[in-house]
C-alpha cells in the first residue's frame, strides 16, 4: 500500500506534468524594490528604531554611556516597585545584574522544566537581552541560542530588553542577509507589547504576553 | 454541531442579510481593517513590486512543489523535527491523533489554525477525551460559543462586546462587564493557567522555509508563543502550499502580510521554529511533529491558471473588501474559508457540487485583485471557476431551463421585441411603489418597481432629447 507521502508526491506530480510554468528571476524587479527600500531608508536609524517603537506603544531610553547602565535600571525598577526580575542566560545581562542591589534576581535557566515555567509566570518583571534591532518597524530580535529562555520574555508582564545601538539594522531585508543561518532557526522578532483587537476591533495592551515592553538603548 | 457545508450558502445568505446587527458588525469592522490597511501602505512605495516578486516567487514554489516539499522534509528532518504526510482530513486527524496517544497527552492548548479547522481538528480531540483549548481571544470566544470563525485573522468579528460579555457570564459564570480589557483579564487568566499544565502544543504556520527545515508563526497576543514553547510536544499542521523557498525570501511575505491582514506595520511576533528546543535550551518542545496537510490542494494544482489560489497567504484583505462580505459576513459562505480566496477554493477543494454556489457570491468588481498582497487575480478564478460548474452540468433546472429560453427569444428580435415591454404591462397592475415578483429578490432585497415605458421607449426618448 502506497504512503501518504507518495500519494501526495505523485498526485502533484501527475498534476503538474506538462504544465508547470517556468518563473524567470525579474532582475528589474528587484532593483526597483532596492531602490524605492534605499530611499525610504534615513540616515539616522535610531530615531526611526525609537519613533517606530513608540508608535507600537512600546518605551524608549537611550543611555549616553555604559557606565549608565546599572544606575538607569536601579531607578526604573526602584520605581516601579519591582521586588523580583527574572533574567536570561545572556552575559551582558549577567554583569549587570551583579551590582543591582534590593532586588531579587530569578535565573531562568538554573531551574529546570517544568519549575522554570511556573516559577518565571509569578515575576512581574524580565530583563533580557536583544540580539538586534530592526529600525522600520521598531522590532527586536532575540536569539534562542544567545538568551538560552525565552520564558522572562514571554511570561512576566514587563520585558525590559537591552539593546546595542550597533546592532540596529534597518530592516528585515538587511537583518537576513547578514544572519547566521543556523541562529535564525530558532528566533523571535518582537514588536512592542502583546495586543489584541479580537473584541469590536478594540485595541488591548497585555494578551497573553507582556503589557509593557521598554527598550534601553546602549552605545 | 451541524455540518458546515457551501451547500447551504442560499439559506445562510438570507439569514444574514435580515441579521440588521450582524451586518452592522461586519461592516464596522471590515472598514475600519480596510481604512488601517491604507494608511499604512502608504509608507509603503514599494508596495506594487512586492505584490508582484511575492507573486513570482509563490508562483515559483507552486510550479515546482514537489521538489520544494522534499527539499524541506529532508532540513527538517536534519533538524529533528518529525514529518507527517496526510494525504486527507482523516488521515491528519489520525496522525494526531496517534501523537497525543502515543504521549499520553490529556490536554492540548492550540494558536489559531485554519488548516485544523479545515480538517475539524478540535472535534476529533475532544471525542477523544482531550481537552483542547483555542488561546487565541477570538478563538477561545468563538468556540466557547460553539461556533466557527467568521473571519481569517478576526474570528470573532461577528460579535459585539455585549455577545461576549454575556457569554463569559453564562459559561465561565464572571460578572457581567462589555469591557474589552476586562474581558481580555478574564480570558488571559483562564488561558495562562492552561499554557502551564497542557503536554501538548497545535499550531498552523505561515511560512515553512524549505532551505532552512524550519517554519515561522505571525501573531499578536504571544499565544502562540506560548502554545509553542510551554507544553513538551508541538505539532504544526501546514498545508502543503505553506512553502517559501529560503529565509532570502520571507522578508517580502512580511512587509505585506500585516499591513493587510491588520493594518500593522508588522505584527507583534514573528516566531521561528526549527527544531526540538528542549534538548538544546532546557525549555520549548522536546517533540516537533510537522503534518503536511493535502486534503485537495494537489488536485486544484491540476489547472494550469486556477493553481493560483494556492498562493494564498489567508491575510484576509479580500474579504475585508468584498463587497458581497461586507454584507453577509464569514458564516453564510458555509465553510471554513470564506469571503472571495474561500469561494475560489470551495469548487476546487470540496468538488463542483458542494461547491457550485460559492463563486456566485461575488459581483465580479475586482476589489479583491487589487487588496491581494500576493496579487492573486480572484475575479478571474471565480469566473474560470462558474464556467466549470456550468460544464459539469451543475446549474440548477430552472436557472438551466431560464437560460435556454433566453437564448432562444434573444436570437429572434422580433419576438425579443415583444416580450420586453412585457415587465412594463404587468408593473402598470401593480399597487405603486411595489415591484412585480421576481425570483431571487425578496423583504432583504427588494427590487425597484419597473419602468412603466420599458426600456426601448425609455431609451429611443432619451437619444430623441439628444
Amino acid at each position: 500500500m502506497k504512503t501518504d507521502r507518495e500519494i501526495i508526491l505523485e498526485n502533484i506530480r501527475r498534476s503538474l506534468s506538462g504544465s508547470r510554468i517556468e518563473v524567470v528571476n525579474d532582475e528589474a524587479l528587484d532593483n526597483t524594490i532596492n531602490e524605492k527600500l534605499n530611499s525610504i531608508t534615513p540616515n539616522d536609524l535610531i530615531k526611526q528604531f525609537k519613533d517606530e517603537l513608540e508608535k507600537v506603544n512600546a518605551e524608549f531610553i537611550k543611555l549616553e554611556s555604559t557606565e549608565e547602565i546599572i544606575s538607569v535600571l536601579q531607578k526604573l525598577f526602584n520605581e516601579n516597585n519591582v521586588k523580583h526580575i527574572a533574567v536570561s542566560e545572556d552575559s551582558e545581562v549577567q554583569n549587570i545584574i551583579e551590582s543591582i542591589e534590593g532586588i531579587d534576581v530569578i535565573q531562568a535557566t538554573e531551574l529546570r522544566y517544568p519549575e522554570r515555567k511556573n516559577e518565571i509566570s509569578k515575576i512581574d518583571a524580565a530583563l533580557v537581552f536583544a540580539g538586534n534591532g530592526i529600525a522600520d518597524i521598531g522590532s527586536v530580535v532575540f536569539y534562542y541560542d544567545d538568551t538560552k529562555t525565552t520564558y522572562p520574555h514571554f511570561l512576566c508582564d514587563w520585558t525590559v530588553v537591552l539593546l546595542k545601538a550597533s546592532t540596529i539594522v534597518a530592516n528585515q531585508f538587511e537583518l537576513i542577509k547578514g544572519i547566521d543561518k543556523e541562529k535564525a532557526k530558532n528566533m523571535v522578532f518582537v514588536t512592542g507589547p502583546s495586543r489584541t483587537a479580537d473584541i469590536e476591533k478594540t485595541l488591548v495592551l497585555g494578551a497573553h504576553g507582556p503589557r509593557r515592553v521598554t527598550v534601553i538603548l546602549i552605545p | 454541531m451541524q455540518k458546515l457545508t457551501p451547500l447551504n450558502i442560499k439559506k445562510n445568505v438570507a439569514e444574514a442579510l435580515s441579521d440588521e446587527r450582524l451586518k452592522k458588525a461586519v461592516l464596522n469592522a471590515t472598514l475600519s481593517s480596510l481604512d488601517s490597511r491604507e494608511n499604512i501602505i502608504k509608507e509603503i512605495p514599494y508596495w506594487e513590486e512586492l505584490r508582484q516578486k511575492t507573486n513570482n516567487i509563490k508562483a515559483e514554489v507552486i510550479n515546482n512543489l514537489d521538489k520544494y516539499l522534499e527539499t524541506f522534509e529532508r532540513n527538517c528532518e536534519q533538524n529533528g523535527i518529525i514529518i507527517h504526510w496526510a494525504k486527507d482530513d482523516v488521515s491528519a486527524r489520525n496522525t494526531i491523533l496517534k501523537i497525543a496517544s502515543d504521549n499520553n497527552v490529556k490536554k492540548i492548548v492550540k494558536s489559531k489554525s485554519l488548516t485544523t479547522e479545515e480538517i475539524h481538528l478540535n472535534d476529533a480531540l475532544i471525542e477523544n477525551g482531550i481537552e483542547t483549548l483555542e488561546t487565541d481571544l477570538g478563538e477561545y470566544i468563538v468556540q466557547l460559543k460553539g461556533q466557527v470563525p467568521s473571519h481569517l485573522i478576526i474570528p470573532a468579528l461577528h460579535l459585539s462586546k455585549e455577545d461576549v460579555g454575556e457569554l463569559f457570564t453564562e459559561k465561565l459564570g464572571t460578572e457581567y462587564t462589555n469591557v474589552p480589557e476586562e474581558l481580555l483579564l478574564v480570558a488571559r487568566k483562564n488561558i495562562r493557567k492552561k499554557f502551564l499544565q497542557a503536554d501538548m502544543g497545535i499550531s498552523g504556520s505561515n511560512f515553512a522555509i524549505a532551505e532552512s527545515g524550519s517554519f515561522v508563526v505571525v501573531e499578536n497576543e504571544a499565544n502562540a508563543h506560548l502554545t509553542i514553547t510551554m507544553p513538551k510536544i508541538h505539532v504544526a499542521v501546514i498545508g502543503i502550499e505553506k512553502l517559501i523557498p529560503n529565509m532570502e525570501a520571507l522578508p517580502y511575505f512580511l512587509k505585506l502580510l500585516a499591513p493587510s491582514a491588520t493594518g500593522q506595520k508588522s505584527s507583534t511576533y514573528v516566531n521561528f521554529i526549527g527544531g526540538p528546543s528542549r534538548n538544546k535550551y532546557g525549555e520549548g518542545p522536546e517533540e516537533v511533529h510537522v503534518v503536511l496537510v493535502d486534503n485537495g490542494r494537489s488536485r486544484v494544482l491540476h489547472d494550469k491558471q486556477l493553481r493560483e489560489t494556492l498562493q494564498c497567504i489567508r491575510c484576509g484583505a479580500c474579504l475585508n473588501s468584498c463587497p458581497v462580505y461586507q454584507q453577509i459576513g464569514g458564516h453564510a459562505y458555509g465553510w471554513v474559508y470564506m469571503g472571495p480566496i474561500g469561494a475560489a477554493l470551495a469548487p476546487q477543494y470540496l468538488g463542483t457540487h458542494e461547491g457550485k454556489y460559492s463563486p456566485y457570491l461575488c459581483t465580479l468588481c475586482s476589489e479583491c485583485y487589487n487588496v491581494c498582497p500576493v496579487k492573486i487575480n480572484l475575479p478571474e478564478h471565480l469566473l474560470t471557476l462558474r464556467n466549470q460548474i456550468v460544464e459539469d452540468g451543475e446549474t440548477e433546472k430552472v436557472e438551466k431551463a431560464a437560460m435556454k429560453t433566453f437564448s432562444f427569444v434573444a436570437t429572434r428580435p422580433k419576438l425579443y421585441n415583444m416580450l420586453t415591454v412585457l415587465p412594463a404591462v404587468m408593473q402598470k397592475m401593480m399597487p405603486e411603489g411595489k415591484s412585480l415578483s421576481v425570483p431571487g429578490y425578496g423583504k432583504e432585497r427588494p427590487l425597484p418597481p419597473f419602468d412603466k415605458l420599458g426600456f426601448k421607449k425609455r431609451y429611443q426618448e432619451g437619444k430623441g432629447k439628444k
